[in-house]
């Protein structure tokens, strides 16, 4: 379907000044304010999803020189290029950076700034806290790097096990500066999740009942509500850490000496622990779907069965958190039931690579970079799920628990779950930031080098860590006979760090000379390929009228459009849950320098209770008289958010009313 | 019963909240029992009584088939048809209720395969 047939319905019944005279207005009304100010206030869900994005890809970067430095060292054994003490921190600061400063904020990122468009509206629900989310994650980031640059990064595994990370172990002010940075971006991650679910729910366009929901909306969703119920727990297990920390405080949660329960914290860090790698890939596998939609040039097979997969994964995501804690000393009765929870994850999995064969199989290809990612991610997922499968079993884990055959088989999943599907999405969605395309012959050379140099690190892991080689060293005797295959690992990093440039190289080059991107480049499916590109901060002129699960593909010249709302204040259409019938106009809140104020308490809150428990209610008072500022000075005119439809009901045209659910 | 019979029939507050039921029942079952039978597990190692094992197995197990029940009798109501992507609440429930039969099944094989270390008999093996 031409992604022109919006305008061109607009333009049979609205004549061309009016259309340029409302257009003028939309883009007065949904403008930033001008300046330093305005720029630290915008509420434009673009531009914040495209600042987390880059944001989480400078510290992929930092991270990544972190791996590249620890491959240097254990490229040789006997190395002394980083001593014991810097390489705990380089471990650490690597492990926390990709985990929850790139791989959970990137996805949360291209979900702020794609879910909006894809289900036809203009912004999301809560655009002042959108904001919020974004400094909360990048002062949690910068804390960290901070302490890494001072020599006082955290050290003890981004998983943080007490006792080491307890007072007794844990020197100075390490693992509070990680501590505080997990506060931080969970914090984060929490008030994108509530806002993505909201928005979903309540602000799809009319006609988007939940069997047309897009599939990458529909990851972004599952895991936004994944994330409310995993993100508690580590923040609650870093808050008791902080606590036992602090000498003014000294609660002993995991102090055995004391009464604690140090397994208690490898039960809450786990629980959220493991679902943080689905919260990871499910985002990744809305992406895999939508990138074979559209090169595949055919609608999705089995899209019931890939929204059960995610769900049954989410959920069943929650119950394998012990196989984890396989060699503490748990009832072999609870491993045993974790073990059959962990293995039959793999159903869903499996459930959905074939949906996905199935489309490849059944469409006509258009072989380009994102489609070609697609395929790299296959060959390194499939890998890493059946090491999962075979870690899941109790006696195998036992053997080679914190062994490198586990960072192979994390690194497979997450890079080849997550990492290789994000690639092809920003091949894929590249146009809609900028307005031009990544260059092809730049973007397949990325693809084969990262896929070849990714499998000369980490599949030669398996093999050390089946001969022995222990997680977490920072070198190694030469009798060992580890030193050849850690050497190849260490050349495949290389490789990688070439195919990464490549990108970053491409990227720059295309943002400014690259081809020029038409609204719709690739024939796609879903809604934001109906907007210019790159696109106006209202987005959609008329909030358009689903006719279909694939949006575009069955637009017709005359799907109607939403009409009514008022074009000066910030309004779009809410709809009912289930049917996404018209239901009220919904205005929110225009920019504010607020959510930049109430992050700085937020942030100097946090990290003021490295030293004292006074910061928190000293913090809390300034975060009242914050959200008092926030809430006082309403840019919607002082408009009640909620205005039923009834005084200006949402139609197609006027003059010719018939609800949007007949004209659909 | 015709389309709009059925529509109508479908749109009421107590059919929408039938099939949130027929969808959500068996995993949320599932999650309930895995809990439960994790907190029972120290218990029955300690004192080798596996009773409570079996009974939360079993109860929940029912639950979940109760789920996987209530979604058949929504997709029944729906016209026993798989999914498509057309508009209304006639499809709509087709489509939660079909994902109602999924979760009911997947659901109700993994809580029967976490009371088989139980039911095999060797599950304190320590």
């Amino acid at each position: 379907m031409k992604n022109t047939d919006l305008s061109k319905k607009q333009s049979n019944t609205l004549t061309e000044a009016r259309i340029n005279e409302e257009l003028r207005a939309l883009e007065s009304t949904w403008s930033d304010k001008p300046g330093i100010i305005g720029w630290l206030s915008t509420t434009d869900h673009k531009r914040v999803g495209f600042r987390m994005v880059f944001t989480a890809f400078c510290f992929f970067t930092f991270g990544g020189i972190l791996a590249g430095l620890m491959r240097l060292q254990l490229s040789l054994p006997g190395n002394n290029f980083l001593g014991p003490d810097m390489y705990n921190q380089i471990f650490t600061t690597h492990g926390s950076t990709m985990m929850f400063l790139f791989a959970v904020p990137v996805m949360e990122g291209m979900g702020i700034y794609f879910v909006p468009l894809m289900i036809g509206t203009r912004t999301l629900a809560f655009p002042r806290l959108n904001i919020l989310g974004y400094y909360t994650y990048l002062f949690g980031g910068l804390l960290l790097f901070f302490g890494l640059l001072l020599n006082i990064g955290p050290d003890a595994g981004w998983f943080a096990y007490v006792p080491l990370s307890g007072p007794e172990y844990g020197i100075g002010k390490r693992v509070d500066l990680w501590s505080q940075m997990v506060s931080l971006t969970e914090i984060s991650a929490l008030i994108a999740s509530t806002n993505i679910i909201v928005t979903v729910m309540k602000l799809r366009a009319p006609g988007m009942s939940l069997n047309r929901i897009p599939l990458f909306v529909w990851s972004e969703v599952i895991t936004a509500v994944m994330v409310i119920f995993a993100m508690p727990a580590v923040m609650i297990a870093s808050s008791l850490l902080s606590m036992d920390r602090l000498t003014n405080v000294s609660t002993h949660f995991f102090n055995q000496a004391e009464g604690g329960d140090p397994i208690m914290w490898q039960h809450l860090f786990w629980f959220f622990g493991h679902p943080e790698v689905y919260i990871i890939f499910i985002p990744a596998t809305g992406m895999v779907s939508m990138i074979i939609t559209t090169f595949s040039r055919r609608k999705t097979f089995g899209y019931t069965a890939l929204v059960l997969t995610m769900v049954a994964t989410a959920f069943i995501g929650f119950g394998v958190w012990v196989h984890h804690m396989f060699v503490t000393p748990l009832p072999q009765l609870g491993q045993s039931i974790f073990t059959a929870s962990s293995m039959l994850i793999v159903v869903p999995n499996g459930v959905q690579i074939f949906c996905w064969l199935a489309t490849l199989w059944l469409g006509r290809w258009n072989l380009k970079t994102p489609l070609i990612f697609i395929l790299g991610f296959f060959g390194v997922f499939v890998m890493g799920g059946l090491t999962g499968v075979m870690l899941a079993s109790l006696p195998l884990d036992t053997q080679l628990h914190d062994t490198y055959f586990v960072v192979a088989h994390f690194h497979y999943v997450l890079i080849g779950g997550a990492v290789f599907p994000l690639f092809g999405a920003v091949y894929y969605w590249f146009p809609k930031f900028c307005g031009r395309l990544l260059n092809e012959a730049a973007g397949i050379a990325h693809c084969i080098l990262f896929f070849i140099g990714f499998e000369l690190v980490f599949f030669p892991m398996h093999i050390l860590g089946l001969i022995g080689m222990p997680r977490r060293v920072y070198t190694y005797l030469p009798e060992t006979g580890w030193g050849d295959l850690n050497m190849l690992a260490s050349i495949g990093a290389a490789v990688m760090v070439v195919a990464t440039l490549i990108f970053f190289i491409n990227a720059v080059y295309s943002w400014f000379w690259g081809k020029v991107a038409a609204a719709n480049p690739w024939g796609a499916d879903t809604l934001e390929w109906s907007l210019p590109s790159p696109i106006p901060q209202y987005a959609f002129q008329y909030q358009p009228v689903v006719q279909g699960r694939h949006a575009l593909w069955e637009q017709t010249a005359d799907s109607p459009v939403v009409t009514g709302l008022h074009i000066n204040n910030r309004e779009v259409v809410s709809t009912s849950i289930h049917d996404a019938v018209p239901d009220h106009r919904y205005g929110v809140q225009g920019p504010s320098i607020m959510p930049f104020v109430v992050s700085v308490i937020t942030g100097a809150m946090f990290i003021g209770f490295m030293f004292t428990p006074w910061s928190l209610p000293l913090g809390m008072i300034a975060l009242f008289f914050g959200f008092l500022g926030w809430f006082w000075s309403n840019s919607v005119e002082h408009r009640p958010p909620y205005a039923p439809l009834e005084d200006n009901p949402v139609y197609d045209d006027p003059a010719d009313y018939k609800p949007v659910e007949a004209a659909v | 019963m015709s389309d709009e019979r059925r529509d109508l029939e479908l749109e009421k507050p107590e059919s929408e909240l039938l099939l949130w039921a027929g969808f959500l029942l068996p995993p949320l079952a599932w999650s309930i029992s895995l809990e439960t039978l994790y907190l029972f597990s120290d218990y029955g190692c300690t004192y080798e009584s596996f009773l409570p094992n079996h009974i939360v197995s079993v109860a929940f197990l029912v639950l979940s088939l109760i789920g996987l029940a209530v979604a058949w009798s929504n997709w029944q109501k729906s016209g026993a048809t798989w999914p498509d992507d057309s508009s209304g609440s006639i499809p709509r429930s087709r489509f939660m209720s079909a994902l109602g039969l999924l979760t009911g099944a997947l659901f109700s094989i993994l809580i029967f395969a976490q009371w088989l270390p139980t039911l095999l008999g060797v599950p304190c093996g320590k």
